[in-house]
């Protein structure tokens, strides 16, 4: 039933693994899933990071499509994007779970059967 | 939080005319979007209902942009959920958009009340659905876990 239906990859997988591989990138996510709509000065604030190297680590996140910005007036608001995430999920690790499924479903059939 | 939105993206093998088949005809819904069949003639100031395969209710709305296959908007009132009916209704939009021989679908979902219940309940609710319209514009079958739960 799992066979291969490959979805279209605009950004490349590797690249959605190669943001997410940094700290900093992390926790860039971990706050606008705290607080979404966020400006790059208010991303800056509080962090250990200059204001130039959130700024590149935005474009990496961005580029990446886990960031959205849209403009607010004269506002850009960064937006976490969550869809990369889930395609991840849905490519592995929904798989095991039909498994696993589809398995059971399966010896309870046979068990019913047999009864 | 001043300015509570939700924003997705996704991009997407198929012409912005499907994709927009997609977003409004029952028969696309019905295969990622909860089983709900869309109802509406999308003209602007229309109802749009989200119906249930049993006959109820679960979203409904009022038609506000619909610039065929570009944007479309509607107004979004929960019926699904007593809980989540009270609210005012907030409002979603879809942008698309096609560049290098992709489509580029961006939804935003905004225009929650303060304190919004909605917001906080839908926030992993679109990634899936959008996951499943995307494999289904591509591969001819919707997700099967994504987006196909009943309620």
């Amino acid at each position: 039933m799992l066979c291969n239906r490959e979805v279209a990859y605009y950004v490349p997988v590797e690249e959605v693994f190669k943001a997410l591989a940094d700290g900093s990138r992390r926790t860039l996510l971990d706050r606008l899933f705290a607080a979404d709509g966020q400006t790059l000065t208010e991303l800056s604030g509080g962090l250990d990071m200059s204001r130039q190297a959130v700024a590149k680590h935005l474009g990496i996140l961005e580029r990446a499509n886990l960031v959205v910005t849209l403009w607010r007036g004269r506002e850009k608001l960064h937006y976490l994007n969550p869809v990369p995430i889930r395609e991840v999920q849905d490519r592995w690790i929904s798989k095991y779970a039909h498994s696993r499924l589809d398995a059971l479903a399966e010896l309870r059939s046979r068990l019913e059967d047999n009864s | 939080m001043s300015r509570p939105q939700h924003v997705y993206v996704t991009y997407i093998a198929a012409a912005p005319e499907q994709v927009w088949q997609a977003l409004t005809s029952a028969e696309f819904t019905r295969q990622y979007f909860h089983r709900t069949s869309v109802e509406s003639d999308f003209r602007k100031g229309s109802p749009v209902v989200f119906r249930n395969p049993d006959g109820s209710v679960a979203i409904e709305g009022e038609v506000l942009t619909a610039d065929e296959p570009h944007c479309l908007a509607f107004t979004w009132q929960v019926r699904y959920d007593p809980e989540l009916e009270s609210e005012h209704p907030s409002r979603v939009c879809f942008e698309i958009d096609h560049a290098e021989g992709v489509t580029r679908l961006t939804v935003i979902h905004d225009e929650f009340e303060e304190g919004s219940k909605v917001y906080e309940r839908i926030r992993e609710g679109w990634a899936p659905i959008l996951c499943s319209l995307k494999s289904l514009l591509e591969t001819g079958h919707p997700l099967p876990t994504a987006g196909n739960q009943a309620g």
